[in-house]
This record gives C-alpha cells, structure tokens and sequence, in this order.
C-alpha cells in the first residue's frame, strides 16, 4: 500500500519557486491499477517520479508498505527502487544492447548468477512474447515491441509496483489496447500494483479500478473509476470528461475491470 | 647506404609508435576520469557539484591555451624526475600525455554527454549505482562516440610527437627534420611524409569502422 500524505513540491524557475504539488493526498491499496489524468502541465509527470524519488518532494511523506521513502538514501533507495519498475513514453531503452541485455540490465546490477539471469530473461521473453527478438537491437524493433521490452525489464526483479508515465502515448491505437492488455495481464495474475498516468480515455476505462483527477497540482477528486468519470463532484472533471469522451457505461466498466 | 637508409626510417618509426601507443595509453588514463568527472559533477548531472565542475573547467581551458610546444618545453624537465632523462622517446612520452590529456578530458565529456538522459534515468529508476551508470550505461550507450574520439586522439598525439620529435623525442619528425630538412635528404623527406599520411590513413579507417561496428542505433 502506498500512502501520500501533505505532498508538495516545487521547482526553481529563472529564481522563481514554482509550486508544481500542492497538499497531494492519495491512497493506492495493492492490487490497484490506479491512473492519473488531467490537463498538460497539471503535475502528473511530477507525481509519478515521485513515487520513486526521482523527484525529492519538498514536504509531506510518501508511506510505502509503512516505510516513509521520502527519508531514503544510498542503497536502501536504490533497494526501494528494485521494489518499484518504472515505464515511460519512449522506453528508454538502451540503444546499444540486444533485446536480451536491456532486461538482463536490472538482473546484473543487482547481482545474480549467468545462469540464473538466462532463465529469468528467457522467461520474460516468454511473457511478453518477444522470444524471437532476443538479440535485435531496439531500432530494429516497433514502438510496441520496445515497449514489451521496457515491461520486461521494469519486471525483471519482481517488483511489487509498477510506474508507468504515458506508456502508451507513442503508439497507435491497437498496440495501446496490446500494451494496456499486457499491464492488466500482469496486474491480474501476479498481483502488481500499477500507477499509471494516460491521456487515453481508454486505458483508463478498460484497466483502471481508479483514478485521480489532477489539475494545477491539487488532486480534485479521486477515487472508483466509475464513480468519478460519471458522477464527478468537481465542474473541471466535468468539462475535462465532456472533452475527452471519458464517459462509461456500467456494462463495459464491468467487462473490463472487474 | 639504402640499407642504412630504410634502418634509420625503421627506427623513426618504431619511436614513433612506441610514443603515441603510450602517450594515447597515459592520456586516456589521466583524462577519462576528467572528462568522467566534469559530466558528473555538472548542473543537473548525478554527482553535481558546480564548484568542482567550475574549477576543473578554468583548469583544462588554461592548460589546452598553451601552445603544445611551450607545454613540451615546461614539461621537459618533469620527464627528467619521472623517466630519469630529458631526452628520447621514453622522456617525450611524459609531455605528450600530459598535454594531450585536456584534450581526452573534452573528447570523453563531450561523449557522454551524448547519452540520452532518459536512458540514463531508467537505469535510475532500476536501482542502478553510480559505477554501474557509468559503465553499463554511458560509457556501453557512448562507444561508438569515444572510439572517434580515441581515434582523433591518436592522430593529434601523431602530430604532437612530431613536434616532441624536433626537440630531443626521436621519431619520424625528429627524422623528417634532421635529415630531409637540415641535411637535404629529399628521399626521407619523402619516406616520412608518406609514412605519416598512411598511419594517419590506416588509424582513420579502423577507427571509422570500429566505432560503426559498436554503433546499433
Ligand atoms: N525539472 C523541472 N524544472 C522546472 N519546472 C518543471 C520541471 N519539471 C516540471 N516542471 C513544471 O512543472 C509543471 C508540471 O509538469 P509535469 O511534467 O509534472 O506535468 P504533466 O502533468 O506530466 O504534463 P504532460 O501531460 O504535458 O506530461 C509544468 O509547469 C512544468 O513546466
Ligand atoms: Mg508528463
């Protein structure tokens, strides 16, 4: 479970202190596919690094399985960070490594056996379903397949979590739903949470079990995905909902999340 | 005479090499963790430290503003406490490394920070130490880069141990300008300038496809 509480966080601009988080209070229980939406520039990208302190908050704590993380340093955050595989837009993969040595990136650094990196590799391969790529280079590969490689490796060391900012940004519409398919398989049968943040209406309503609205760096409302997208509380999500068509109906809500 | 001739060139050119593989050997060595250090440490880098970054900075662009051959001439006498001699191949290998090391430090600065900060962040968020970053990451992301740098390298130092030649390091400058320009010997003349363009030639193209064969972007 990871609790947020009083998070804030600004950044220094041309000596100017912009506040970019303001009093962020949230709740992600386990199992949760939990998305974050709201406009450009709201703070989502800020929030999410810093889940994994790749931001450092200004004030407020950030309670993960009772530990308050915000106090990390050294190798108990790297450990933490092990606890805590991250996606991103454009993968990031490393460009001069094969398929097979970008997932065995995380195995190494923390030190397993050849032997026992092979099996665990192999088996990612499997998972995401990319066994015969292992040794193409990411430019060989579409967005898509990149991005079952950057899954594979946020995977690697088993975490608990997964953070994954606009994963699926890049990619067109029938690789989105494979890539969303794909979090959702691993959220269901190994029981991962994931905080994901996503412009596409449909990510949200085939996987998430809930949402937080952020605008301007408050959280407005969160909660049931369902709850909020049909019956929001605040006018902004109202108007933010309307103009992005994130209305669902009960029927596809239960299709697909529960 | 033609015998003695192709003995004297050979011997240049063993000279020659024996101080660029060391120097080049020297200069990677000093400047690597320069050129590492001023990545590290600047604005937004992993270790940042602007003091330090400053500093070092003020300190390679001093010494890369001293003519090379001023340099060789401040640093001759070092050559004598370390190597024992002022004079030779062994002896120019100090200066050589020496100077040529700013000039590494910018070359590897300039590499790595070719790398993709994403990527770099990735490795982050993985749990990666900064030994690992540097070495998994950015100096893997960044071969194709530092092996032209290498490769320009060792031209530069090729040209620096001419100069280091003309004064006491031996070598195919030394050579060129004993014996083609002082004693009129056209015919060495001739040889060296040939030598010295196909090494220049051959180190060009093995460095161009090396660093294309690391390079799978
Ligand atoms: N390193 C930084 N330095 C200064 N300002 C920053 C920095 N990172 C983010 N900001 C500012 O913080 C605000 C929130 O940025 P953030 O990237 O979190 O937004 P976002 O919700 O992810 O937007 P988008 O949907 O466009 O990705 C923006 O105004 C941005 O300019
Ligand atoms: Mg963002």
């Amino acid at each position: 479970m990871i609790m947020i509480k009083g998070l804030y966080k600004s950044f220094e601009n041309e000596g100017q202190e912009v506040e970019v988080l303001k009093n962020v209070n949230l709740t992600i229980e386990d199992g949760d596919i939990f998305g974050i939406i709201g406009p450009s520039g709201a703070g989502k990208s800020t929030l999410i690094r810093c889940f994994n302190l790749l931001e450092k908050p200004n004030k407020g704590e950030i309670i993960v399985d009772g530990v308050n993380i915000t106090k990390l340093n050294g190798k108990k955050l790297r450990d933490f960070r092990k606890n805590m595989g991250m996606i991103f837009q454009h993968f990031n993969l490393l460009q001069n490594s094969t398929v097979y040595k970008n997932i065995a990136f995380p195995l190494e650094i923390s030190g397993y056996s050849k032997d026992f990196i092979e099996q665990r590799v192999l088996e990612l391969l499997d998972m995401v379903n990319l066994k015969d790529k292992k040794d193409a280079y990411p430019s060989m590969l579409s967005g898509g397949q990149k991005q079952r490689v950057a899954i594979a490796r946020a995977l690697a060391l088993n975490p608990k979590y997964i953070l994954s900012d606009e994963a699926t940004s890049a990619l067109d519409p029938l690789t989105t739903r494979s890539i969303s398919d794909l979090l959702k398989f691993f959220n269901k049968k190994y029981g991962i949470t994931i905080i994901l943040i996503t412009h596409e209406m449909d990510v949200v309503k085939e996987i998430c079990n809930k949402v937080a609205f952020i605008n301007n760096g408050r959280i407005i409302e969160w909660g049931n995905t369902y709850d909020l997208l049909n019956f929001p509380k605040s006018i902004e999500i109202k108007q933010f909902v309307n103009e992005n068509n994130f209305k669902i109906d009960k029927e596809e809500l239960f299709k697909n999340v529960s | 005479m033609l015998a003695e001739t192709i003995i004297l060139i050979f011997r240049a050119l063993f000279e020659t090499l024996y101080m660029v593989i060391f120097s080049t050997l020297f200069a990677i060595i000093f400047g690597f963790p320069i050129g590492l250090v001023l990545v590290l440490t600047q604005k937004g880098g992993l270790l940042e430290n602007l003091n330090l970054n400053n500093a070092l900075n003020s300190i390679i662009n001093t010494a890369r503003s001293i003519p090379f051959i001023i340099m060789i001439i401040i640093l001759f006498p070092l050559s004598r406490i370390i190597v024992g001699t002022s004079i030779g191949s062994t002896a120019a290998i100090v200066p050589l490394s020496i100077a040529a090391s700013p000039f590494v430090a910018r070359i590897i600065e300039t590499s790595l920070n070719e790398v993709d900060k994403k990527v770099i962040e990735a490795a982050v968020s993985l749990g990666a130490n900064i030994p690992q970053i540097v070495f998994k990451v950015m100096v893997k992301e960044s071969l194709p880069s530092l092996i032209s740098g290498i490769t320009l390298t060792i031209i530069n130092i090729l040209g620096y141990s001419a100069m280091a030649g003309a004064i006491g390091g031996g070598g195919l400058g030394d050579l060129a300008i004993r014996y083609g320009y002082q004693r009129f010997r056209t015919d060495i003349l001739i040889a060296t300038v040939i030598i010295l363009i196909l090494f220049v030639e051959t180190i060009q193209r093995m460095g161009s496809k090396l660093s294309r064969k690391f390079d799978k972007r």
